[in-house]
């Protein structure tokens, strides 16, 4: 748009003496979208242990995944039911990410096996923050290529273009970090510096990516428009360590490539 | 990389030599545009244009990416699903002698890491258009 200025980001543009354009408005453009229906958690393990049709005895379960077009009313798995159950049950690699906020937590799993995953991913990072978490909760299944695997996780957990600043100090009592997760109103130390200041004050999502059976897991601490903090335990504290974006989107790819490519 | 036949308004395309034919070619287009417009705004457009050039686009990194000739541009990084691949797109972009200078690298997930410095290397390379005043 010529001659128009965008928004710049105040607290960045002050920071680093130059102009910083806002970035603060990009997530809420791009929500987490699956393509795939509702099902509850349970009635996806009962697909998956099933053969020839699943059992009548769970009745709730069998009509969820009718309604999710997964079995005929009879209870026989259709064909994109028969792909989700046999990837799910031949599956030798996962992937979860664990993500909690505000007292509540969510997760994304995918099973990976003959070269594709099934993806169950309960409410996103976002839709955690919106309190849009109920218990129990069904998830979103989907089957996809491994090669969308880093993206799924990257638009489930928000990752977003973001202005980054190190934190001072940032290593702080994890019990703190524990509380200011489940609690936004927690008060921020004395001792910290303006940049963790302004970071306390945005939404914080703690995530933890897990692979199995190579036994890799990173955690991240997402703090809305200032981004993402590898995070770690050492001792009793908890390290918040400034990671740009681009090298999160990095250590998607890597996590997942690594898990794949390790022997079952 | 070789250099391929670049349409009107394109300064160059490059794209890998040894690709075999079932494989994404991973590639690279640089165009040089006069604007005077600043890079804040340059970058703001760039992604709005990225959000809105495939359903599905998602947003992956802004930054700050510093060139000895072309000053302080941009580096942003969006993502998005084609079938069963994910293209991985990189634009650099700057503000620079009167010209918005952009170069966009397009690969696939499992070719990220293994072109990140080349294309790195090239935006590097970069100059201003033959003829512009510093050039």
């Amino acid at each position: 748009v010529t001659g128009t200025q965008p928004r710049l980001d105040a607290y960045a543009t002050a920071a680093q003496g130059v102009p910083l354009e806002d970035l603060a408005r990009i997530p809420a453009n791009q929500p987490f979208r699956s393509e795939g229906p509702l099902v509850p958690y349970r009635a996806l393990n009962l697909l998956a242990q099933a053969g020839q049709s699943v059992p009548h005895e769970d009745s709730a379960a069998r009509d969820a995944l009718a309604e999710a077009d997964l079995v005929t009313a009879d209870g026989e798995p259709t064909e994109a039911g028969r792909a989700i159950a046999e990837t799910w049950r031949s599956s030798t690699v996962q992937l979860a990410v664990n993500a909690f906020g505000l007292g509540e937590r969510t997760a994304f799993v995918a099973r990976i096996g003959g070269g594709r995953a099934v993806v169950a991913a309960g409410p996103s990072a976002a839709e955690l923050l919106a309190g849009q978490v109920h218990d129990p909760e069904p998830v979103r299944v989907q089957l996809a290529s491994l090669a969308a695997l880093p993206l799924l996780v990257a638009s489930w957990v928000g990752l977003a273009p973001a202005w980054q600043f190190v934190v001072r100090p940032d290593r702080l009592p994890a019990a703190l970090v524990e509380a200011r997760v489940a609690d936004p109103t927690v008060a921020c130390p004395d001792e910290a510096d303006e940049n963790l200041r302004q970071m306390w004050a945005q939404p914080w999502v703690d995530w933890r990516v897990q692979t199995t059976p190579n036994g890799n897991t990173v955690g991240y601490l997402s703090a809305g428009e200032r981004g993402q903090f590898v995070s770690w335990i050492e001792g009793d504290k908890r390290v918040l360590d400034a990671r740009p974006p681009m090298h999160v989107w990095r250590d998607l790819i890597r996590l997942v490539d690594a898990a794949v490519a390790a022997p079952a | 990389m070789e250099a391929l036949p670049a349409d009107d308004g394109v300064e160059l395309v490059l794209a890998r030599r040894d690709n075999t034919p079932d494989q994404f070619r991973p590639n690279l287009v640089v165009t040089a545009t006069a604007s005077t417009e600043t890079i804040q705004a340059m970058s703001t457009v760039a992604m709005a244009t990225a959000l809105a050039s495939a359903e599905g686009t998602h947003l992956l990194s802004c930054d700050v990416r510093r060139h000895t000739v072309l000053g302080d541009g941009r580096r942003i990084e969006f993502a998005y699903l084609s079938g069963t691949d994910a293209v991985c797109v990189t634009q650099w972009v700057f503000a620079a002698g009167g010209y918005e200078i952009s170069a966009t690298a397009s690969r696939t997930v499992d070719q990220v890491l293994v072109t990140d410095t080349t294309f790195d290397w090239i935006v590097d390379t970069l100059r201003l258009p033959s003829g512009t005043e510093g050039s």
